[in-house]
Formats: structure tokens, C-alpha cells, sequence
């Protein structure tokens, strides 16, 4: 059996049905989104890090500070 | 009459006139053609019996932008979960928090049976969030997470629709060719079903194509259409629903 006639056997809805699900299945991973949140994080981290450290070094009275 | 998808064949058999066709509304086009609409395999027969039985399905143009809009805000939260399935790696912050969150949403309206849909103010939410994050192409997030997780589900979604479904529409040519039509299809009389019903402007046009048609029977999957029809429509009309309407 062919593809059309294969077609013509399957309802509107198996159809379409067919359609969605061999979209979802064939998604691929953007290079760009992936470039952008992993920049985002390692930002974040960054941040992070250098905020606990800011929080990590208490004043010295000391120092005089 | 409220008709019932296994009644169908037979109400036919016994009052031929139901062969002229049917009217549907922008919920069962879309119903059938998402998989995880609540109605999808409701839709599917509906469909499969009027193609068998040859009865000629309409719609009006309205249903187009409607349909469009309906697929906006089922699809923008099935792809923000694809993302957040495809990208949790690298995913943090703000972003991470309210994926997760929204798919925890959907997984509960699964459970429920709901059709997990969004509304403007849940789709600019998320459109603001992404948009603050940028690549060095110049496209921002959201421009990106639309090129990958809403295009290739929306653009040819009617087209193909309406090509497998075999829909048919009823413009002016066809309303002033009096086929289908006694009376024309008025803004008067929309007004006048949303004053009296409640229900929104387009649900009223559809109505008012109905009640002004000679086509006896119109399917819908929407409780508010559904209860309209039943309170205002003539006695030899059928309207044909799922047992449960949202």
C-alpha cells in the first residue's frame, strides 16, 4: 500500500493527529536558545558567587574599617 | 435537539433533511485537530460519521482567526514545557522557577481532564521574561522560543484543517445565493443573542448564520453555544455536543 492510499484510510483526526506528534518528535535543539541561557547562567553564578563572597568577608573593627 | 454522536446515523436515517449539512464551530475544528484537546477523539468521530455519511460541514470565516488564537494559547504552554524539558540543564533563575511551575499546572489539568490553555495576561508574562535575555544575533529569547516552539505547529494549521476535515464556508456569495439561506445573517440579531445569552460576539455570529440557515444541524463542543442553541433555537433544528461541554 502506498503512502496515499495509506492516507485515505486514516481519519481527519489520526491525520492530524499524525502531524502534531511528528513535529514534537523532530524538534531539535537551537544552538542560539542553548548559547543564551547557558551565558545566563554562568552570569548568574557569577553574581552569585560574588555576592556570598561580599558576605563571606565581615569588617574588621580592628582594621579601623 | 441535543443530538448525541451515536444517535447521529439514525436521526439521519429518519429525518433525511439532517443530509444538507451541518454547521461547526471554531471548539470542534479544534478539538479534532490538537491531539491533547479534551475532545480530540469526540471530534475525531464526529468527523469520521459526517465524511461517511457525506454531509456537508460549514463554517463561517470568523472561525479562522479564532482557531488561530485558540492554538496561541494551548500551544505557547505546550512549547514553554518542551522547552523546559529540552533546555533544564542550562535553565536557572527566574526562568527555571516559572516553567517549572507552569508545568505543574499542566500536569494537574491533565488530571483533571482540562485542556490547559493560557490567557493573554499568562502569555505577556512569559513574553517579558524571555524577551530580558539576548543572543548576540540580536534575537532575543522569546523571538527564539517562537521560531522553534510556535511556528512550526501554527503556520498551514487551518489550511490543513480545513483540507482534512472537508470544511466548507459559508461567505456572502453563499448567504446571497439563498442555497443555504432564508434570511441574511444580521448585526442586529448577533447583538440580540449576546444580550440575551451572555455569550461572546463570535459564538453569536455563528449562532445567527445557524438560526438564519436552512442547514438543521450545528455541531459545537462549547457549553455556553451549546446551552444558547438549546434556549433559542426552533424545534425542527439539531445541535449535536459531547455529553460533557466545557
Amino acid at each position: 500500500m502506498n503512502d496515499n492510499n495509506e492516507n485515505k484510510s486514516k481519519t481527519a483526526g489520526q491525520l492530524l493527529r499524525e502531524d502534531f506528534w511528528e513535529k514534537k518528535k523532530n524538534r531539535k535543539i537551537s544552538p542560539e536558545i542553548k548559547e543564551i541561557l547557558e551565558k545566563n547562567k554562568e552570569e548568574t553564578l557569577k553574581k552569585k558567587d560574588e555576592s556570598n563572597k561580599k558576605v563571606a568577608r565581615p569588617h574588621s573593627p580592628e582594621a579601623g574599617v | 435537539m441535543l443530538l448525541k454522536i451515536e444517535e447521529l446515523e439514525q436521526k439521519i436515517a429518519q429525518n433525511p433533511a439532517l443530509k444538507i449539512g451541518c454547521i461547526v464551530d471554531t471548539n470542534v475544528v479544534f478539538a479534532t485537530s490538537f491531539p491533547l484537546d479534551t475532545y480530540n477523539d469526540w471530534g475525531e468521530e464526529v468527523f469520521d460519521s459526517l465524511h461517511k455519511l457525506n454531509i456537508p460541514i460549514f463554517t463561517n470565516l470568523n472561525v479562522r482567526s479564532e482557531f488561530i488564537d485558540l492554538n496561541r494559547r494551548v500551544l505557547i504552554p505546550e512549547g514553554l514545557i518542551d522547552f523546559y524539558d529540552d533546555y533544564s540543564e542550562v535553565l536557572n533563575g527566574e526562568i527555571e522557577s516559572s516553567l517549572k511551575s507552569l508545568k505543574t499546572r499542566k500536569n494537574k489539568a491533565n488530571t483533571e481532564n482540562r485542556t490547559f490553555k493560557f490567557n493573554d495576561t499568562d502569555i505577556k508574562q512569559f513574553m517579558q521574561m524571555f524577551k530580558k535575555l539576548e543572543h548576540s544575533s540580536g534575537k532575543d529569547l522569546w523571538q527564539l522560543f517562537c521560531q522553534y516552539y510556535l511556528l512550526p505547529y501554527i503556520e498551514n494549521a487551518w489550511e490543513k484543517a480545513v483540507q482534512r476535515m472537508k470544511i466548507n464556508f459559508l461567505g456572502t456569495r453563499e448567504i446571497e445565493s439563498k442555497e443555504y439561506f432564508d434570511k441574511h445573517p444580521s448585526w442586529e440579531n448577533m447583538v440580540k443573542i449576546v444580550g440575551l445569552s451572555g455569550i461572546g460576539s463570535s459564538d453569536a455570529m455563528i449562532i445567527n448564520l445557524f438560526q438564519e440557515s436552512k442547514i438543521p444541524l450545528m455541531i459545537t463542543a462549547d457549553v455556553g453555544v451549546k446551552n444558547t442553541l438549546l434556549d433559542f433555537m426552533p424545534a425542527e433544528k439539531f445541535v449535536l455536543a459531547p455529553s460533557l461541554t466545557n
